[in-house]
């Protein structure tokens, strides 16, 4: 629900927001002052629902104070987390360090919000840091493709998203998708940050329970029901964050912070890479398929194209297993795309092979290797279709 | 299931929805059962101890009551005290008195061998077996007629709110509102609203949000200077308080929107200037059971000064292992019981000291009282807290010969002390000075509401929702 709009100038938007905000939206059409739609509606319900009791007891001050607690909290929200002031501050006051990788990106993402995405978007990509590497500047500089980036974010959650798709309605989604992603167990700590997902949300759930039962989901999955109705508790990350700044008590993330940045480009990579030979699992990949399998669904309702992309990571960490996984996972992805009328995947061997000196740590591409590539898919996907290569052979 | 989990929400919406409409004893019907689904989310397997004891109990209570012969009322007394202290015994202090002997053994060069069994603690162990044992005592000195119905008896051991981790209530005073039909007024759902938020900020946010400064000093092998294990018991003593008299708050608050009135079981520990007014407002429920039913049994007060120290020190000694099977709570009952005795021994020379200090301005000399008696307090946290004898000897000796200056660590610490507990400093202080727990909810009903709105944000923005049981789910 918007309020009201106002009518920026872009130039001026752009000295105002922070530039990891602002990065692919190539064009800025208007602000919306206040965003409710996220947060009210079930809380008013409660509200109404209460009303409703004290009502039929009759007792005035009772009517007055329930008033007041809903009011009193509505208006804190709308004060802390529903207006694009509030998630400018947050964007700006608040670094990775300070609330985490993840959390800055939800941010970032939430202050977006009040944006209007370009008209015309031809290519969406959304994914992890993965897929911010790939695209970033290439979006920058175009507006035909928008990038959703959000640290770690792995098949299991892109159903969680997939509002973004909906408001962009591009011609093709691009997804970039491995072993990396799909035969690594899920993080489900994250799954609390997901935008509102209404009714969806319990069929989504189910399915998720059908194919596992960890621990970990359980309590990914309860905080995701929680959040949807307490937005304080998805965003407490936020008021913690400024705490520790403030109070200088960051010592978690800034310790962090700096291994990160005193490592040498060659240490991080090499950490990275010997991480890469030993975490994949075999077993995580029905759940990612089955999870995934969910958002393209999605895509395929919404008339939409999707290019799954095979995701790379440095080569020294393509051992024996992990390329097992990827046989394993492109076999997937084949028989993926010969069900889905909408979905084309393209293999290695269609872009260029990437080497060592294309990724500036184990699994991030330099800038020069990500716009290479960039424009190989885009030339890819432009290409002759499908059934006309096949023609071809 | 905790009463910090989204799935007791859920529980207790469910029970209280049809509670509320249905008459007294299928309320009673409901309860138990919701007592029984409640523990046996935990582990279904331990309610035939409850069972037991509720049989054992019920069957005794009524024997003793109806038999004029002292000699067998002293018999199923006796039944229900073995019974109810050996399962008690056997599940929580086997291998502990196993290791224990062996050590002492060892010591005289002699060692036999022996294995360990591996024993499940089952939770509220010590809190319902100490309530079931107060109805037997009770109806022995004839305080108590045993209850007509096996059903309300079987509720009062298994009442869901106070089941794991209490207040230890008494026969006397839960029994007859079990039994009788419940009015529900205004005041009780006020109030008990007021008591399950205040104890989920006490939970959530002052306790849980203490809990990993605590954990960092006291983890094995721990080399802490000095001033971070001050900083980090300061900690613990918030922690242990919002963790346990959160508890409390939700168990009385859940009761209270149920027509039950519950005992209180905290007051303001911290506020006190000697050790006999900590037991005043520290764990109330057993501090009193302790007092009634060992601490009198023994001889009181009643047969000279010397029986009564050595009454006092047993007493707090058995309150300590009460605790648990670990040295650590030993050595904190004899620390607890021997502070007791010191301030009696005191006592004058304290008289003489008050009244040339009292006139202090601004309440210093009160104040200066007040500190002390905490950081005395802090110290037994210590001993209570220490995750090994090795790590009480260490860190008594580096808090008083090494203490060493202010780390980065411990101004975090203290820092995060400072936020967390302030907002409680500030609250207790507002009910001390009325004395009155129930002070805010007297306030003007905008103000309540405008606390009820703080509270939700400190809890929801503030709180920490990773943290799992509470403390007192050990003992």
């Amino acid at each position: 629900m918007r309020l009201n709009s106002f009518i920026f100038d872009s130039d001026f938007l752009q000295a105002l927001v922070p530039a990891r905000v602002m990065d692919s939206l190539s064009t800025y059409v208007y602000l919306g002052s206040l965003n409710l739609d996220r947060m009210l509606l079930p809380f008013l319900l409660m509200g109404l629902l209460l009303l409703l009791a004290v009502l039929a007891g009759r007792k005035k001050w009772q009517f007055r104070s329930v008033i007041y607690f809903f009011g009193g909290i509505i208006f804190l929200r709308l004060m802390l987390f529903g207006n694009p002031v509030a998630w400018y501050l947050h964007s700006k006051l608040l670094g990775w360090n300070d609330v985490g990788f993840r959390q800055v990106n939800v941010i970032d993402n939430e202050l977006r919000h009040y944006f209007d995405p370009p008209e015309e978007v031809r290519f969406l990509a959304i994914g992890s840091s993965q897929t911010g590497a790939l695209y970033g500047d290439y979006a920058k500089n175009n507006s035909d493709l928008y990038k959703v980036e959000l640290s770690g974010l792995g098949p299991t959650e892109y159903y969680l998203y997939r509002d973004i798709v909906g408001k962009v309605k591009p011609e093709h989604v691009l997804l970039y998708l491995s072993e990396f992603d799909i035969a690594r167990n899920p993080s489900y700590d994250t799954y609390r940050y997901a935008p509102r997902q209404w009714w969806s949300l319990a069929s989504y759930t189910l399915s998720l329970r059908n194919n596992e039962q960890s621990e970990e989901m359980q309590a990914g999955l309860k905080e995701l029901w929680i959040a949807q109705l307490f937005p304080e508790f998805k965003y407490s990350f936020i008021f913690k964050g400024y705490l520790r700044k403030w109070l200088g008590l960051n010592q978690t993330f800034e310790r962090d912070a700096e291994n990160f940045n005193t490592q040498s480009k060659n240490d991080k990579t090499q950490s990275q890479v010997s991480s890469l030979k030993d975490i994949f699992d075999a077993n995580a990949i029905e759940n990612s398929m089955a999870a995934l399998n969910y958002f393209l669904e999605y895509c395929k309702s919404q008339g939409l194209q999707v290019a799954i992309i095979e995701g790379s990571y440095h080569p020294d960490a393509y051992n024996q297993k992990n390329l097992t996984l990827n046989s394993l996972v492109n076999e997937k992805m084949v028989q993926i795309s010969e069900s889905y009328e909408n979905i084309e995947f393209i293999s290695h061997d269609k872009i260029s092979m990437l080497l060592a000196e294309d990724f500036v740590d184990g699994y991030h591409l330099t800038a020069v290797a990500a716009d290479r590539v960039t424009h190989e898919i885009i030339k890819y996907i432009d290409g002759p279709s499908e059934s006309v290569r096949a023609d071809d052979l | 299931m905790l009463f910090n989990t989204f799935e007791f929400l859920v529980f207790f919406v469910f029970v209280y929805a049809i509670y509320r409409i249905v008459p007294h004893k299928p309320q009673n019907i409901l309860l138990l059962l919701a007592s029984y689904f409640f523990y046996g989310c935990w582990d279904w397997r331990f309610l035939s101890l409850i069972l037991l004891s509720t049989c054992v109990d019920f069957y005794c209570g009524n024997r003793i009551h109806s038999s004029s012969d002292d000699r067998t009322r002293k018999v199923f007394l006796a039944v229900s005290m073995i019974v109810n202290l050996g399962v008690l015994g056997f599940f929580k202090y086997f291998n502990f008195f196993i290791e224990s002997l062996d050590v002492l053994f060892s010591g005289f060069g002699w060692s036999f061998n022996y294995s360990l069994m591996n024993i499940i603690l089952p939770v509220g162990i010590s809190f319902y077996t100490f309530q079931t044992m107060s109805y037997t005592i009770d109806i022995y000195r004839r305080n108590l007629t045993p209850s007509k119905s096996v059903m309300d008896f079987a509720l009062f051991v298994a009442f869901f709110p106070q089941l794991v981790a209490g207040p230890i209530e008494r026969a006397v005073h839960l029994l007859p509102q079990i039994e009788n039909p419940r009015q529900i007024s205004r005041e009780d759902i006020k109030i008990g609203c007021w008591l399950i938020v205040f104890g989920y900020f006490l939970k959530v946010f002052v306790a849980d949000n203490l809990a990993p400064i605590v954990d960092v000093t006291f983890a094995e092998g721990s080399a802490a200077t000095g001033a971070e294990i001050l900083s980090s018991t300061y900690a613990f003593a918030f922690q242990i308080f919002g963790d346990f008299a959160g508890y409390s708050s939700i168990a009385i608050g859940l009761s209270r929107l149920l027509g039950i009135k519950l005992m209180t079981n905290f007051l303001y520990p911290y506020f006190v200037t000697n050790p006999q007014d900590f037991w005043k407002n520290w764990h109330i429920s057993l501090s009193s059971w302790l007092r009634d039913y060992l601490y009198i049994s023994l001889g009181g007060s009643r047969k000279g000064t010397l029986m009564t120290y050595r009454n006092l020190f047993l007493t707090m000694f058995l309150g300590g292992l009460w605790h648990g099977a670990a040295w650590n709570f030993v050595i904190w009952g004899v620390y607890q019981g021997s502070i007791l005795i010191i301030h009696r021994l005191c006592l004058p020379a304290l008289g003489k000291l008050d009244d040339i200090m009292r006139p202090l301005p601004f309440g210093l000399w009160r104040l200066v009282r007040i500190l002390f008696m905490f950081h005395v307090t802090c110290f037994g946290w210590l001993l209570f807290r220490a995750s090994s004898l090795d790590q009480i000897s260490e860190f008594t000796k580096t808090l008083f010969t090494d203490f060493g200056g202010l780390s980065p660590l411990a101004i975090y610490n203290l820092k995060m002390v400072i936020v967390y507990v302030t907002p409680l400093i500030i609250i207790q202080l507002y009910k001390k000075w009325n004395d009155d727990i129930y002070a805010l909810i007297k306030l003007r009903p905008s103000v309540i509401t405008g606390c009820y709105v703080i509270f939700f944000f400190l809890i929801f923005l503030l709180g920490e929702f990773n943290a799992t049981e509470f403390i007192y789910f050990r003992f």
